[in-house]
């Protein structure tokens, strides 16, 4: 039996040795043979008033440096994450697989993903987008526009709750928050504690002034004795949760304290019926079974349908023994996360539902790999019922792309991403349709996975909600 | 079809003395192969799983049907103007159709044969007549549901006079069994209370709030069958016997559950009366009577798991000569040395991450 030991906690270097007492989370992983130790400090009021304390007096250090300088650092943090020899990215591999369920394959991709879209000029293209000018964040700077000089100042701590469904992705908010010049304390998921520590510990050894400003604990969630003291402190809080979470946080905050809530929300794609040319359909099966298979279906940003119009010439029928087979191919590629018998026991309870209405002659048409490694049901629904995840994609015929309204519509407050493979001169349309449905990001089929540093995630200005502005206007003035 | 059902009848009616794996395989055998021509639904799901009468030897090889199934279509073997009792499923998924089980008048005294070979083993082993005080609608309130069928059965053959259903049409009214419960401590007369787990759930809070407990005769007793469906009030195995000890002063051993779907002309029993009765020490589980079968089988894998170890339930019941016979549920159960333990039922899991669940989605219209 494999033992490990990990550390689910990062601290500053000067915090490490005040800490009173460490708890320890076992996970036994049989069909591995490996058990895992996680190993928390505890969290009580007065240990954490002394991290935020040590963490606020680090934002001088922040503020010495320039834009430039914190996301050069970032950008190497990056390229080791990027490395598969990076000797943590191993460790975080194997243990993140071991928690999550996801396959090695699946949280090394996770991981690439994440970070590919992590470099420096990524960075500053987002600055630049939400404030105009990294500048402003250097220090007053004339603005043309408000014909004064602002600056824009971070918080002096900010605090995120991370969740553990995206292998890599809590790194997102420790690069937002050290752009502005905050320093952030994180709260580990107690089902994947593995990833933010590491990445913290990258951090330190590429600059260990950096490596100062954040820490990762975890605490209860909802601990109203901890989360109170933090919430006070803190000007900017990011949640990653559901919305029930994220409602608490948002009742408990105080007034002035801004909150960044990323909940839960559902994705889907859409299919014209000129992309669905015999020349193409292979391909854009290839892309759609990308979108389906990374994550497992577990991101916001994932497709859980897939709304293919009929009319073309391959039908959205015949389109399913297409993506059966990129679904299978990329299954020997990404292979799919273990399934808890929960889990199984729903997808094989709604395959095999699906195929009796398909043997009793309803128009529906399933295809499933083994051992419920990916599903594929293609039936005209008049509603879009959400994904039991694990790769169960719904293939919907529609008459015309259109017509995806209706479906939409009664989701409206829970719309990410929507994957679109239709000819340019029906973009403007279609864009502004999945607008309208609160819709925050269009891509086409295929880079459903991979948003960009500068997307507005969940339709807000990340970065932007972040700050403060400060303009002095109105000196030269007569 | 009649011959066979003669020849079941035979076999449940002897079996707890002698039960025979060998006829057992044969009548399940042929069972299947009666199913597999007259059930087209079946026959299809049969052919693309590749399996048919002259494929198999053995009744593990048999494909059980999605309980969907039974929504989706009749599942009846025989003309459908033979069926003289449809029984229909609850349905409490919104949206979902219910399904509906035809039984002949063939089929359900194959039925009654089945509920009272069961009950004589496993709810009155000791041969006791009872008073039967019945937390459900009688079959005249309730012809569609099963429950009120079976425990009518048990009634007639096992219940003193005196006996009753105690939902009527103005629903259940506590203080109609709480005094029938008095009247039972004051004459000294064991009762068996039987009926839906919701409703016991109803009067122990009842009693509860109003600080009313009982103290009933020896050789009380409970069955409780029905589950939470759909409803937000569930609670652990244990719990329910701790109540039935505290508000009725049954000991738990006392207490029994039943399984019991619509879709099926058996049920299975915990086996704690029984135990009790025989002074076996064995654990308590669902056992099955020698006319059924239940395979625990691993959802990612189909494969039949180990003693002690979880998975989705199979059964198969040789009383559904007339309906499909082998269904494939998608409750969760663990599989037992002489039986298996219902766990739940399977239900998408909460959305890990920010992927919007099913269930979320339903919490928040």
């Amino acid at each position: 039996m494999k033992e490990l030991l990990l550390k689910g906690y990062y601290l500053p270097e000067a915090l490490r040795k005040e800490i009173s007492s460490f708890s320890y989370s076992v996970h036994e992983f049989p069909e591995q043979d490996t058990v895992i130790r996680v190993e928390f400090p505890a969290v009580t009021p007065a240990f954490l008033e002394r991290v935020i304390a040590c963490l606020k007096a680090h934002k001088a250090y922040l503020e010495k440096k320039s834009v430039d300088e914190i996301a050069s650092i970032l950008d190497a943090a990056s390229e080791c994450w990027l490395d598969d020899r990076y000797a943590k990215k191993g460790a975080a591999v194997e243990a993140i697989s071991l928690f999550t369920g996801f396959s090695p394959e699946m949280v090394k991709e996770s991981i690439r993903v994440e970070h590919l879209s992590s470099r420096k000029d990524d960075l500053l293209r987002a600055v630049r987008s939400e404030l105009g000018d990294p500048a402003f964040l250097d220090g007053f700077h004339y603005s043309k526009d408000r014909r004064c000089f602002s600056k824009a100042t971070g918080p002096d701590l900010t605090a995120a709750i991370f969740s553990s469904n995206i292998p890599g992705l809590p790194h997102l908010s420790i690069m937002r928050s050290f752009l502005v010049k905050s320093p952030i304390i994180g709260k580990a998921s107690r089902e994947e504690p593995i990833f933010p520590p590491l990445y913290a510990e990258t951090l330190r050894e590429l600059d260990p002034g950096i490596g100062d400003c954040v820490a990762i604990l975890s605490w209860r969630g909802g601990d109203e004795t901890i989360e109170d003291i933090l919430f006070q402190h803190c000007r900017v809080v990011i949640v990653y949760g559901s919305e029930a979470t994220c409602n608490s946080v948002s009742r408990r905050v105080p007034p002035a304290t801004r909150v960044i809530p990323h909940s839960h929300r559902i994705g889907f794609g859409a299919v014209g019926k000129e992309a669905l040319s015999r020349a193409h359909a292979h391909a854009v099966a290839e892309r759609i079974a990308y979108d389906v298979s990374v994550f497992d279906q577990f991101a916001c940003i994932s497709p859980q349908v897939y709304f293919l119009e009929e009319g073309g010439e391959v039908s959205p029928w015949e389109f399913v023994a297409a993506l059966a087979q990129a679904m299978k191919s990329l299954e020997k590629t990404f292979p799919p996360a273990q399934l808890t018998i929960e889990d199984a026991a729903v997808l094989r309870h709604m395959q095999a539902t699906c195929e009796l209405r398909e043997l009793g002659g309803e128009a529906v048409c399933i295809m499933a790999g083994e051992n419920l490694g990916w599903t594929i049901v293609c039936e005209p629904l008049r509603e879009l019922i959400p994904s039991p995840l694990h790769r169960f994609i719904r293939i919907i015929p529609v008459r015309d792309l259109k017509n995806i309204a209706a479906y939409l519509e009664p989701l409206k407050g829970y719309m990410q991403n929507a994957g679109l493979e239709v000819a340019e001169e029906r973009r403007p349309e279609l864009f502004n349709l999945l607008a309208s449905l609160g819709v925050s990001r269009i891509c086409p089929a295929g880079k459903m996975p991979t948003p960009s540093m500068m997307w507005h995630h969940d339709g807000l200005a990340c970065i932007g909600e972040m700050v403060r502005w400060t303009d002095a206007e109105m000196f030269n003035e007569t | 079809m009649g011959d066979l059902g003669n020849r079941i009848a035979a076999f449940i009616k002897t079996s707890f003395e002698h039960s025979d794996e060998a006829v057992f395989n044969t009548l399940a055998l042929e069972v299947f192969r009666f199913q597999y021509t007259a059930v087209p639904l079946y026959k299809k799901l049969c052919d693309r799983r590749g399996i048919n009468p002259g494929t198999i030897a053995s009744w593990r090889e048999i494909p059980g049907i999605a309980t969907d199934g039974f929504k989706l279509a009749d599942l009846f073997a025989l003309p459908p103007e033979t069926a003289q009792r449809i029984f229909s499923t609850s349905g409490t998924t919104q949206g979902t159709k219910k399904g509906r089980a035809l039984f002949s008048a063939h089929g359900l005294e194959l039925m009654n044969v089945a509920i009272l070979e069961n009950a004589r083993q496993y709810l009155v082993p000791d041969n006791i007549k009872l008073r039967f005080l019945i937390l459900a609608p009688s079959p005249e309130k309730a012809p569609h549901m099963i429950m009120a069928y079976g425990m009518e059965q048990l009634r007639r053959a096992f219940g003193l006079p005196g006996s009753k259903f105690l939902v009527g049409d103005q629903g259940f009214i506590p203080e109609e069994l709480i005094q029938e419960l008095r009247t039972a401590e004051q004459e000294n007369m064991p009762v068996a209370l039987i009926g839906a787990s919701l409703g016991f759930l109803a009067f122990f809070d009842y009693c509860r709030e109003r600080g009313i407990s009982f103290s009933l005769p020896p050789g009380s007793r409970t069955l409780d069958a029905g589950g939470y469906k759909g409803k937000t009030k569930a609670i652990a195995p244990d719990d329910f016997r701790a109540q039935v000890s505290s508000c009725l002063g049954i000991p738990p051993e006392m207490s029994v559950n039943l399984l019991g779907m619509t879709e099926l002309g058996s049920q299975f029993y915990d086996n704690s009366i029984r135990n009790h009765c025989r002074q076996a020490s064995a654990r308590r589980c669902k056992e099955n009577p020698p006319w059924t079968r239940t395979r625990v089988l691993d959802p990612r894998t189909m494969k039949e798991v180990s003693v002690g170890e979880k998975g989705i339930l199979w059964h198969l019941d040789l009383t559904n000569v007339e309906r499909v016979a082998c269904i494939q549920t998608d409750d969760i159960g663990r599989r037992c040395d002489n039986g298996f333990e219902i766990l739940g039922r399977a239900r998408a899991a909460e959305a890990r991450g920010c992927s919007l669940s099913i269930e979320e989605l339903t919490k928040n219209p």
